[in-house]
């Protein structure tokens, strides 16, 4: 997907873990997102959302189940690839995308460029905004914000490193698990799992 | 509309200008020169810092059902709340509409000072007045009607935390007329089944123990959707751990999607089917005995009074196949004592309703998951003697509103009242005039179950309108006098106490000084009776009473208190039933009543419907050309007091009406067409278009909005109109034992736009 | 200086005028943006972030391209009769593509915040995976190279000339070639990402040169236009063809193909898919068909019919990428088990004025030129 081969080496392996028959659709992680990072009003400003699917089964029951979408943090991320300026880029010791608002033209090439949808721009900023796996929050010992809203307790958050963590044991424990567009070759680090307890 | 106008910024003010302005400025200035000649050091560095900021406790208010909060505040600005991870009632986290509660504060549209109406009625034409100037315009106008038609004509409705003061004017003034909505609104006549059962009810914070629970079995109690946060972590909780969910509804609400069994019923047969249930049980042995011997009175004559309701028969009623409901009576039984049968919580549906949550009620009792793990656990008090509220003595003035001994609804609690009779009363003169209402935090035009064209007709037969809210709802938008409270950030309120498995304490202190010239509920009402000289009975202000606290908690209690906003009370047993203990029946015959001794005298005069064991009567139905007009509510807003909070409007800003395309190809509709609601039989139209939802997800013969919208106040500027306001077409029925409310007996035509 | 010159001279002044004219529209777009900023003022969102001030880009890019390939492409290969008016056409290729600059601008975050600045990271940070910045570099050395090429024919170096025109021609095909790559690069984007994106973007841009330049022949009534009018012509009919070709053959490929993902987005263009009046006239009937039928007509020499030809060919250019650009955006999902949301694009009057003030742009660039450097003056 890229032209150069960018070697990620990440030191922690941060992901979150979603348990996605635990989402109950509530929204509570979009509003809680918003309002800490001062996300601007706006319908299409957000870094996280929650897409109420609507389907049938095989026996043309009607059927919804809720998809809690953010950014990915992928690993081959083409939305850094795009960026001309750099803004766009890879924390090399915990994988996190970020974009620097101080580098960012807004040309808009990595919304194009990003298969999921995650980012939008911010005029507030005047540059292109994204989830931030709450880094100024995991940095000074907190949850991420919708994680720690999230009433039906399906988001998880924590590093694969560390064996011992909530979201490795998931993983460990998961009778299913997916990403989404692995196809897309990203390499995402946001996991859909389902638990039997 | 520009998004500049709704920006979040604007709310801030001046406080975060400043910084504001510095942001905007790194951005447009050289900076890339700098950063990419430091490029390593500075790229991102901004992203490492967080300043939390000072944490005041707190809990919600953006419902009832008052989650702990921590609210966070950087100079002086609010910049988040978050839940209490102590706070049983949340356990640390909020639902959107808790999150978005920064903005009830930060909302430019909110009332800012007393007002007085200048304009006619509804007009939305107010001067800014102080304060003493409000007191005394109250004073003069209620006077004088207090004088010709006794205090008793003054109504008061209150909803939300401050209710104990405009309670106590009122007593004070001598109206017996007061009412909160909660009762004959939403879980009157539910309560009343459960006291008439186990001789208490399960509460505002319902007593389900669904996280421990192997099969819950819920009629159309919408935990997933309609949010208060406990019961929903609680929910999701008890499926993780692998309980069956059977869900009966007859729409698939976002808690149907996880059913094991969805039961798409006919709308009004939930009792059929709970009947069908218990006969099985009985038919097949299949009750809980040792429960039924130790504690229940009756089971011989609900054997005898059962027979009838075969699962034959109930398949009939409720559309849900026979052998379905024997499977699942199965089902349920196998786990029992550890399952529980949940009502609806808003039960004001069908006017069968103290008898439909009877017959759910009686199914409990069956499986004896009273005081069980994953049935219903016992809440207990909080262990203190907290000094005697003095109150006024009740007064003599009979009631208007048919609650109480002697009246039309004598089980009905004066202490709550029926809001609909009140209304009633209003409209109908009858049992005297009512001239005056003082309204606390409620939205008569949003929930009242008069119809349109009654609620208004009431209003104009008022002569005064005292209003006490935060916003300018519909219904302050008629009030000839405004009280802005501070909202549930910027005050003190009493303690919170709160009955619950681990029962705890919980305090409500501001994180920031008013933003607009408003004051707290107790500071007004106060200033009201100062006027009537009635302000001795206003003694202590919540401030001093969280103080107070101290006289009865210890120095390591209070401190607690004070760093974590929660004090639990953990040393209780919520499962006496379990362990042995038997619980206190504070029923007629001390027992669990699965027959109710208390109905027989009323059963013998007034008929079937009061029954002291449920008789199942057919739901009136709606005429071929018409729709039964069901409606729930939506999980992104709260009643409707929310449809201005640009935040949640984000979420949802309409009412898509549901309909099954079975009904659609019959009209001739297809999804996304635009119709109108007509009210079948009061001919009031929509008003405005909106847009039709085609889906399995309703069941034939009925459509579906989400309650809350539909707002007519223009000081709304971002609420106004949005979406369709279902209280339209509510049906004004009443169910004759609560005496509380029936809305879905309202039919519609929907007509293409 | 003859009656005619003169006469020309006054043309020119009126077209300055009229350009400064449509310019000046623009003006509503930037005090829009300035007042309420860009979000309130532009059509594009989160699903669909690219709108037409990308669209005009690409336009601007393709007719500066195009003309700069068609004028070095004379020059190189000698094609006869084509230095009487080398001079406009490459005063023409300077000025689309600062109308093109001009475009982008009002597309970038925040114009009135000296955005110009934050540009200079493009030179200090070598972010050699992304297209964007490989064209961005190579569009900044093409203009200068373009402002050489104007100025070596106006000073009749013609060595010099010949070297820049040179030069301009692999640049411009590489640098075209990059802006094709910024959008066939997205493998998430199923329609620009075929093989045959970037070689429609490239023949299209060549076609569109043609068409100007036949149009500047028409307007500039030489004698010698003759000749080269045969020439162009029919180079222009090769074009057409084959850009018929592909365009047809992707769209019915795709459809059938297996890719569902493709094939959804091809369902834009045909039946009642929402691109497919765009498609079907103006960017098949009106911008490719109707102009081969009229050059054929023309028996290849009627100087008025290419002329309208090469109309029809530019406007038709913009709604083929109008059509492509928003076409590879209209769908999404955030993940492959559920159905495509079709997000929707409304040009705003603020995007659309500001796009339009940009022809005025190109027009105030190149009638200032061509006063400035007298091009009306075709002496040899
Ligand atoms: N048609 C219809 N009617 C219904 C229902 C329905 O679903 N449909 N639901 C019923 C149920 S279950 C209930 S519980 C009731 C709820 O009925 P209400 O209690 O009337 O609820 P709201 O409509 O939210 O109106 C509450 C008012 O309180 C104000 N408010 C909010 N916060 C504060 C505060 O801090 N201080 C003060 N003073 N005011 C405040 C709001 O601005 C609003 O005007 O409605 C019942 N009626
Ligand atoms: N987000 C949010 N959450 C809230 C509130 C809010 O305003 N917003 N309000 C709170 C309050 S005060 C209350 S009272 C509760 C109310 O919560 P609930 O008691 O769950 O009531 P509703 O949401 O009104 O309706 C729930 C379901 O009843 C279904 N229903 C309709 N008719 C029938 C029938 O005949 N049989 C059966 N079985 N089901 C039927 C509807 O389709 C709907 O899905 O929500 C609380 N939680
Ligand atoms: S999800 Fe999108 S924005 Fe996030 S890293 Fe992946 S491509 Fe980039
Ligand atoms: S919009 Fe900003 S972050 Fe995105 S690619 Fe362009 S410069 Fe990079
Ligand atoms: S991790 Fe933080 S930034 Fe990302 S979606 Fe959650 S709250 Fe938003
Ligand atoms: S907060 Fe949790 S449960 Fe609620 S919508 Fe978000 S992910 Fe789902
Ligand atoms: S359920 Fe939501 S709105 Fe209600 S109190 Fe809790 S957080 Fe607030
Ligand atoms: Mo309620």
């Amino acid at each position: 997907m890229s032209l150069i081969n960018k070697k990620i080496k990440k030191d922690k392996n941060l992901a979150m873990v979603i348990v996605g028959d635990r989402c109950v659709g509530c929204d509570a992680c979009y509003v809680a997102c918003k309002t800490d990072w001062d996300v601007p009003a706006l319908k299409g400003a957000y870094r996280t959302k929650v897409f109420e699917v609507e389907g049938e089964d095989i026996h043309k029951n009607p059927t919804i189940s809720f998809l809690p979408t953010l950014c990915n943090h992928c690993d081959s991320a083409p939305c850094v690839d795009v960026c001309p300026t750099g803004a766009s880029f890879k924390r090399d010791e915990d994988g996190i995308v970020l974009v620097e608002p101080e580098m960012c033209i807004g040309c808009k090439a990595c919304m194009v460029a990003c298969p999921y949808d995650a980012r939008y721009y911010n005029e507030e900023l005047e540059a292109v905004d994204k989830c931030t796996f709450c880094l100024p929050r995991i940095s000074n010992g907190l949850d991420p914000a919708c994680v720690t809203t999230c009433v039906g307790e399906s988001r998880n958050f924590g590093d694969l490193n560390d064996k011992d963590s909530n979201v490795a044991k998931l993983l460990r424990d998961a009778t299913s698990i997916a990403k989404l567009k692995e196809d897309e070759g990203t390499s995402p680090n946001v996991y859909y799992v389902t638990v039997n307890y | 509309m520009s998004r500049h106008n709704i920006s979040r910024r604007g709310f801030l003010k001046l406080a975060t200008a400043s910084s504001v302005a510095i942001t905007a400025g790194i951005t447009g200035l050289p900076s890339p020169l700098r950063a990419s000649s430091k490029k390593e050091v500075k790229k991102g560095a901004r992203f490492l810092k967080y300043d939390r900021g000072v944490k005041t406790t707190n809990f919600c208010e953006m419902c009832f059902w008052n989650c702990g909060v921590n609210v966070y505040t950087r100079n002086g600005v609010i910049h988040k709340l978050e839940g209490n991870k102590l706070n049983p009632n949340n356990r640390g986290h909020l639902c959107a509409k808790g999150n978005a509660g920064i903005q009830s504060t930060y909302d430019a549209d909110r009332v800012q000072s007393p007002l007085i109406r200048t304009g006619n009625r509804g007009e939305g034409k107010f001067k800014k007045v102080s304060w003493e100037e409000a007191y005394k315009y109250v004073h003069k106008k209620l006077n004088p009607l207090i004088d010709e038609y006794g205090p008793e004509t003054l109504a008061t409705f209150m909803h939300g935390t401050g209710e104990p003061y405009p309670h106590m004017l009122t007593l004070a003034l001598g109206s017996p007329n007061i009412t909160i909505p909660a009762y004959s609104q939403c879980l009157g006549s539910r309560e009343m089944a459960w006291a008439l059962t186990f001789g208490t009810g399960v509460s505002g914070h319902e007593t389900y123990d669904m996280a421990n629970s192997k099969h819950m079995m819920i009629f159309g109690r919408n935990f997933a959707g309609s949010v208060q946060v406990r019961e929903t972590e609680d929910f999701a909780e008890g499926l993780a751990r692998g309980a069956k969910l059977t869900y009966i509804d007859p729409r698939q609400s976002e808690s149907a999607v996880r059913a094991t069994d969805w039961l798409q019923i006919n709308p009004g047969t939930d009792m059929a089917l709970a009947l069908g249930f218990i006969h099985v049980i009985i038919r097949d042995n299949l009750a809980n005995m040792d429960f039924v011997r130790k504690y229940c009175y009756g089971y011989n004559e609900l054997t005898e009074h059962m027979k009838k309701y075969s699962p034959q028969w109930a398949s009939k009623k409720t559309g849900i196949d026979a052998k379905t409901i024997e499977r699942i009576a199965w089902e349920f039984a196998k786990d029992a004592p550890n399952v529980v049968a949940i009502p609806a919580r808003r039960h004001t549906r069908y006017g069968n309703d103290t008898q439909t949550v009877r017959a759910i009620a009686i199914l409990n009792a069956l499986m004896g998951s009273w005081g069980v793990p994953g049935g219903i656990f016992i809440r207990n008090k909080v262990p203190l003697n907290f000094p005697k509220e003095e109150l006024p003595d009740a007064p003599d003035a009979r009631r208007a509103d048919g609650a109480g001994k002697g009246e039309k609804y004598p089980l009905a609690p004066i202490t709550l009242g029926r809001t609909n009779g009140i209304y009633k009363a209003t409209l109908t003169k009858k049992p005297y005039p009512i001239k005056a209402w003082l309204l606390y935090g409620t939205n008569p035009l949003s929930h009242s179950s008069i119809g349109v064209n009654g609620i208004y007709k009431a209003l104009d037969n008022l002569d005064l309108i005292i209003a006490i809210d935060t916003q300018f709802s519909d219904t302050v938008m008629y009030a000839d006098v405004i009280f802005p409270e501070s909202t549930y950030l910027e005050r003190y309120d009493a303690p919170f106490v709160q009955k619950d498995k681990t029962p705890f304490i919980t305090l409500r202190k501001p994180a920031i000084k008013p933003i607009y010239d408003t004051k707290g509920c107790f500071d007004i009402c106060k200033g009201i009776a100062k006027e009537f000289e009635l302000d001795d009975w206003f003694e202590k202000s919540p401030k001093e009473q969280v103080e107070e606290l101290s006289q009865v908690l210890s120095e390591e209690q209070m401190k607690t208190l004070e760093k974590d906003g929660v004090l639990l009370f953990e040393d209780v047993n919520p499962y006496p039933c379990a362990s042995g203990v038997t619980p206190d029946f504070a029923t007629s015959t001390g027992k669990v009543q699965l027959y109710v001794k208390d109905l027989e005298e009323m059963y013998k005069k007034q008929g079937d419907e009061f029954s002291p064991m449920p008789i199942f009567k057919d739901p009136v139905m709606p005429a071929k050309d018409e729709f039964r007009m069901l409606f729930g509510r939506t999980p992104h807003h709260s009643h409707a007091r929310s449809q201005n909070n640009w935040i949640l409007l984000e979420l949802q800003d309409d009412t898509p009406v549901w309909m099954n395309p079975k009904d659609a190809k019959k009209m001739g509709y297809k999804d996304g067409d635009m119709v109108y609601l007509v009210n079948a039989k009061t001919g009031h139209k929509s008003d405005h278009s909106e847009r039709l939802k085609v889906t399995n997800r309703i069941k034939e013969g009925a459509v579906f909005i989400h309650h809350g919208f539909g707002h007519t106040t223009k000081a709304w500027t971002r609420g106004y109109e949005k979406g369709t306001k279902e209280n339209w077409f509510v049906s004004d029925g009443v169910d004759p034992i609560s005496g509380a409310a029936a809305f879905h007996n309202g039919f519609v035509k929907v007509v293409r736009a | 200086m003859n009656t005619s010159t003169a006469q020309k001279k006054q043309t020119n002044t009126i077209w300055l005028v009229l350009s400064c004219l449509v310019a000046a529209v623009g003006l509503y777009g930037m005090l829009q943006v300035f007042n309420n900023g860009q979000e309130a003022s532009y059509g594009i969102s989160r699903e669909v972030p690219w709108g037409i001030l990308i669209i005009g880009y690409s336009f601007f890019v393709a007719l500066s391209v195009g003309t700069a390939i068609i004028g070095s492409l004379a020059h190189v290969f000698k094609v006869e009769a084509f230095h009487v008016m080398s001079k406009k056409v490459a005063m023409f290729s300077l000025a689309a593509l600062i109308a093109a600059f001009y475009t982008i601008f009002w597309e970038l975050a925040g114009p009135f915040h000296l955005q110009a600045l934050r540009l200079v990271i493009y030179f200090t940070q070598f972010e050699i995976s992304s297209p964007i910045w490989w064209m961005v570099t190579f569009y900044m050395l093409e203009l200068p190279l373009l402002a050489l090429e104007v100025y070596f024919l106006v000073s009749k170096k013609a060595n010099s000339a010949f070297f820049a025109a040179l030069v301009g021609f692999f640049l411009g095909i590489i640098a075209y070639g990059t802006l094709a790559f910024v959008f066939a690069s997205n493998a998430t984007r199923p329609l620009w990402h075929t093989s045959s994106f970037s070689i429609f973007f490239i023949l299209s841009a060549i076609a569109s040169g043609c068409a100007i330049v036949l149009i500047i022949l028409f307007l500039t009534g030489n004698k010698e236009k003759i000749k080269s009018i045969k020439a162009f012509n029919k180079m222009l009919f090769i074009l057409l063809f084959s850009m018929l070709f592909i365009d047809v053959w992707n769209v019915f490929i795709n459809t059938y193909g297996v890719n569902s993902e493709l094939s959804a987005t091809m369902k834009l263009f045909i039946g009642k898919g929402v691109l497919a009046n765009n498609f079907y006239y103006y960017e098949l009937l009106g911008g490719i068909v109707i102009p081969m039928i009229l050059l054929v007509i023309g028996g290849f020499k009627s100087s008025f019919l290419s002329a309208i030809a090469g109309l029809l060919v530019v406007i038709g250019l913009f709604f083929a990428r109008f059509d492509s650009v928003v076409g590879g955006q209209l769908l999404s999902r955030p993940s492959t088990h559920m159905n495509f949301t079709q997000h929707i694009y409304r040009v705003s009057t603020s995007e659309l004025l500001l796009f339009i003030s940009a022809i005025g742009v190109l027009g105030i660039v190149y009638f200032l030129g061509s006063k400035f450097f007298n091009l009306e003056e075709e002496i040899h």
